[in-house]
């Protein structure tokens, strides 16, 4: 070691290859950054679990899923009618496992353990990888961590590469094609597409038609999805966690009673609180020509809205949860999303009345 | 395990850790380990095959060597200089024997399986064409990597050890690390054991320079590799695949498109492979030399895959030319086609012998047939113009020296050499005639100007990126000029410079490089010879 520091050719040579090494670091991660796609004008949904992180606040609420948590499910509704600290992590065609190692990932990063988790069912009938696509949906906005290397050596399909999922840069490179101002301008900061993971959609497509369900034979969900919904049951024990299972509303993709009953006896066997809102949907109020974004798939955020009053006053009776909105730094926060929650509604709908649709999806865009 | 692979450089760097940990005594063990294991990833079942190759040639190689210390005890023995002749004719009469054994196993190997199945078919049409409905099925024997290659090596190693030119390798997993060295296994070069073995066994360490001169030759190989070759290539087969479509202009743009691709793929590939041998302190003989400068067909021959240009010369065309059999040919042939004609027949006739073998070398179809043949005939014709073309370089000597006129020269020689690999690309030596016809038949004009390239399935964006790798290519390449090693080059310049210029490949390999999602990973084109 003293040797490189008195030697001047050996010193030279040190200090060549460290600037070479933490150049190349610097442009590697500064490519990386401007070609992954930055979620701000298509698969919004894409920048949905990265914003997990940004957030400084201890939530009493986790619920975590597919698109029927973070569509379905106002986190302002929640905190506005009943003072309760909520936050979604969810993402499109979210796999059980996935939503297992969100929920770890959760946990390690929460200062303070939530009092529920609540989990949607629905991913339960899938019991193999599906879509490198949705993977990356979900997977990418996770941190680096051995939560994530697990998740993603659970979640590839046969022709994905790990190394892709380590380096983002090396599945993303070639969008040096389609690279737009968008890429710039997102380059320092991510757009934010959410209120603690919930999606605002105020537009309204209303049901036409319910597409009939695709014939099955096999009913049975797969060892897998029941050895990670186990392992949320195990994860959250160990944490003094209430989990909550829930089949959020929709008309279609269908739930058949045959999942239902096995859900039913899964809730059962674990002394779980299982609720299955398709049962509810006249009681919460939903009407589908109305409440819905995408004519029956998901509901919009009026119906959000609706579906999270009920689902709160379940959630406080049941469990107890704290009102904080007595406490003044939470409220200050909550408040000021709520502000912003409520300004891009009011955009949605300014839009919607001059246009006929929605353009705006951001939730920090200047009205 | 394809060289662009991450696997291969995982396991290039695992090797170089186990290597750079071993003792220089047992480094080669460590080398041929790492090649059979390379080797195994094409398939354990091919294993067979360059074992078989590997313990033929040492049986052999090895009795040779025992009649040689016996012929040599002999000789000691024996006073009469008759005697010692009559013991040298015996000796050499059986090691020819053993040498015939040898090359006949290890080249039936070969033959039997890359073609057999061309055999049979060509029995099949034949016998069709002949009204018999009896057809023989195919065996469809899977073709083990680089056999070609390195039979081809082995060959060579066998006919010097009987020409008494390489020391005859004594410790049989030694030669197997000759036959089987990982990074030339693949696609060559092929070497001679003289040269390969000075530094093969050496157990050379690690250093500093061989770590940054082999890095930067194998970054360079995946350039060409992945920012040319690879990009175009979508293009290219949309071109050949449709030949009904894409005809007159679109078949020069093809056959441009694929001699470019060809060269980065071909040459990127042994620069990785020069490159890998380097990091481990070994030299490998180089392969090209600046091809598309040559003038004439015969000199593109002398700069493209030189190493095989060099092994037929050497191991066919003069152990032919120079054969009793040829020059009794030659001297018969006098009385009726006079001194002149005679002299240069026996030439001519291995010309044609060679590049019919070349042809067939790199692949079982008659499009490789005829391409060699095309080869040897437009070699053969300007040998024989040679007296013409010096009497009209003499008189026009100031036209002839100048620089568009080599220019000129190049650029026939480059359009000349397309036309001949045309044969390479497409399905059939008859498509290949209908689209050089169609240059003047359907230039195919208005469709060019009407739709361009925008048909081939590539977005024109990918054009440009393999446009300015291109440009790089050609810049390297003219930095390599006078047969200077472009990175002696590079070392002249300051030390930012060198390092921005690596780093700009660098980024533009990973940038702009077809790899990954999206891409097929696509081997070596000479991988399948």
């Amino acid at each position: 070691m003293k040797r490189i520091f008195t030697n001047p050719d050996t010193r030279l040579r040190v200090i060549k290859i460290t600037t070479a090494i933490v150049v190349f670091v610097l442009i590697f991660f500064s490519l990386q950054r401007l070609l992954m796609p930055k979620y701000a004008s298509f698969a919004l949904e894409g920048g949905l679990i990265r914003e997990y992180y940004n957030s400084t606040m201890d939530q009493d609420l986790i619920l975590i899923g597919d698109c029927e948590v973070y569509a379905n499910f106002s986190t302002i509704a929640l905190w506005e009618e009943f003072g309760i600290t909520s936050f979604i992590r969810g993402s499109p065609q979210q796999l059980v496992w996935k939503s297992y190692y969100l929920l770890e990932d959760t946990l390690r990063h929460a200062n303070q353990m939530p009092q529920v988790v609540v989990f949607n069912v629905m991913a339960m009938q899938y019991g193999e990888p599906l879509y490198e696509p949705y993977n990356r949906l979900t997977l990418d906005g996770m941190r680096m961590s051995s939560t994530k290397i697990r998740a993603i050596q659970t979640s590839r399909t046969e022709d994905e590469d790990w190394l892709s999922y380590i380096f983002p840069f090396f599945r993303f490179k070639d969008n040096w094609r389609y690279l737009s101002s968008e890429d710039f301008r997102y380059f320092f900061r991510d757009p934010q597409v959410s209120i603690n993971g919930f999606m605002i959609r105020s537009d309204v497509v209303p049901v036409s038609f319910i597409p009939q369900p695709m014939p099955r034979v096999d009913f049975q969900f797969s060892d897998m999805a029941y050895y990670y919904l186990e392992r949320m049951v195990q994860l959250t024990n160990e944490h003094d966690i209430e989990l909550v299972l829930i089949k959020a509303p929709n008309l279609f993709p269908y739930w058949f009673s045959e999942w239902d009953e096995q859900i039913v006896a899964f809730a059962e066997k674990h002394d779980l609180l299982y609720i299955n809102f398709l049962n509810y949907q006249d009681e919460i109020g939903l009407d589908w020509y109305i409440h819905s974004f995408n004519a029956g798939l998901h509901l919009n955020v009026f119906g959000a809205e609706l579906m999270s009053r009920y689902f709160g006053r379940i959630l406080q009776e049941k469990f107890d949860l704290p009102d904080r909105r007595s406490e003044p730094d939470v409220a200050a926060m909550w408040d000021a999303m709520a502000e912003q929650y409520h300004n891009l509604i009011r955009i949605q709908q300014e839009e919607i009345a001059s246009t006929g649709r929605i353009s705006t999806f951001l939730i920090d865009t200047n009205p | 395990m394809l060289f662009t692979s991450f696997n291969f450089l995982l396991f290039l760097g695992a090797l170089l850790v186990v290597y750079s940990l071993t003792s220089k005594k047992y480094r080669w063990f460590v080398l041929l380990v790492g090649s059979m294991v390379f080797y195994s990833f094409a398939g354990p079942f091919f294993l067979l095959y360059i074992c078989s190759t590997i313990v033929i040639t040492y049986i052999c190689t090895s009795i040779i060597k025992r009649l040689r210390i016996k012929r040599d005890a002999e000789i000691a023995l024996a006073v009469e200089k008759v005697e010692k002749r009559a013991i040298r004719e015996k000796s050499k009469k059986v090691a020819k024997a053993w040498t015939a054994v040898c090359l006949v196993l290890i080249l039936g190997i070969l033959a039997v399986v890359k073609y057999t199945d061309f055999v049979i078919s060509n029995i099949n049409n034949t016998m069709g064409l002949l009204g018999y409905a009896r057809q023989f099925g195919l065996l469809g024997l899977a073709l083990p990597m680089g056999i070609s290659f390195y039979t081809f090596q082995t060959v060579g190693y066998v006919v010097d050890v009987y020409r008494e030119k390489a020391e005859i390798q004594a410790n049989p997993l030694r030669l197997a690390l000759f036959v089987s060295f990982f990074p030339q296994v693949v696609q060559g070069p092929l070497s001679r054991f003289g040269e390969l073995s000075k530094t093969l066994y050496s157990g050379n360490p690690i250093t500093r320079v061989n770590m940054a001169r082999g890095a930067n030759r194998i970054l360079w190989g995946f350039f060409k590799k992945l920012v040319v070759a690879d990009r175009l290539w979508p293009a290219l087969v949309v071109l050949t695949s449709y030949p009904e479509e894409y005809q007159g202009i679109y078949y020069l743009l093809s056959i441009a498109l694929y001699a470019i691709i060809l060269f980065c793929d071909f040459t990127g590939g042994i620069d990785i492979t020069i490159g890998v041998a380097e990091l481990f302190g070994i030299r490998l003989p180089e392969n090209f030399n600046r091809p598309f400068y040559s003038k004439s067909i015969q000199e593109y021959w002398q700069r493209w895959h030189m190493t095989m240009y060099h092994w037929f010369r050497d191991y066919v065309f003069y152990t032919m030319a120079a054969s009793k059999r040829m020059l009794k040919f030659s001297k018969s042939a006098k009385r009726f086609l006079g001194d002149e004609i005679a002299k240069r027949l026996p030439v001519h006739i291995t010309l044609i012998w060679v590049w019919f073998l070349t042809g067939l070398w790199h692949g079982a179809t008659w499009n490789f047939i005829i391409w060699g043949l095309a080869n040897g005939i437009v070699i053969m014709v300007s040998l024989e113009l040679a007296p013409l073309y010096a009497r009209y370089n003499k008189r026009f000597s100031s036209l002839t020296s100048k620089r568009v006129y080599q220019a000129f020269m190049i650029f026939r020689t480059f359009w000349l050499m397309n036309m001949i690999r045309s044969f390479d690309i497409y399905e059939t030596v008859g498509i290949t005639f209908n689209l050089m016809l169609s240059v003047i038949t359907n230039f195919s004009l208005q469709q060019f100007l009407q739709y361009g390239v925008s048909t081939l399935t590539l977005p024109f964006i990918d054009y440009i990126a393999a446009g300015v790798g291109l440009m790089v290519v050609f810049w390297v390449s003219w930095l390599g000029r006078g047969e200077i090693d472009y990175r002696d080059k590079l070392d002249t310049f300051k030390w930012p410079v060198r390092y921005a210029v690596v780093g700009l490949i660098l980024f533009m390999t990973l940038v702009l490089g077809a790899y990954g999602h999206g891409f097929d990973a696509r081997q070596f084109i000479y991988n399948m010879f």
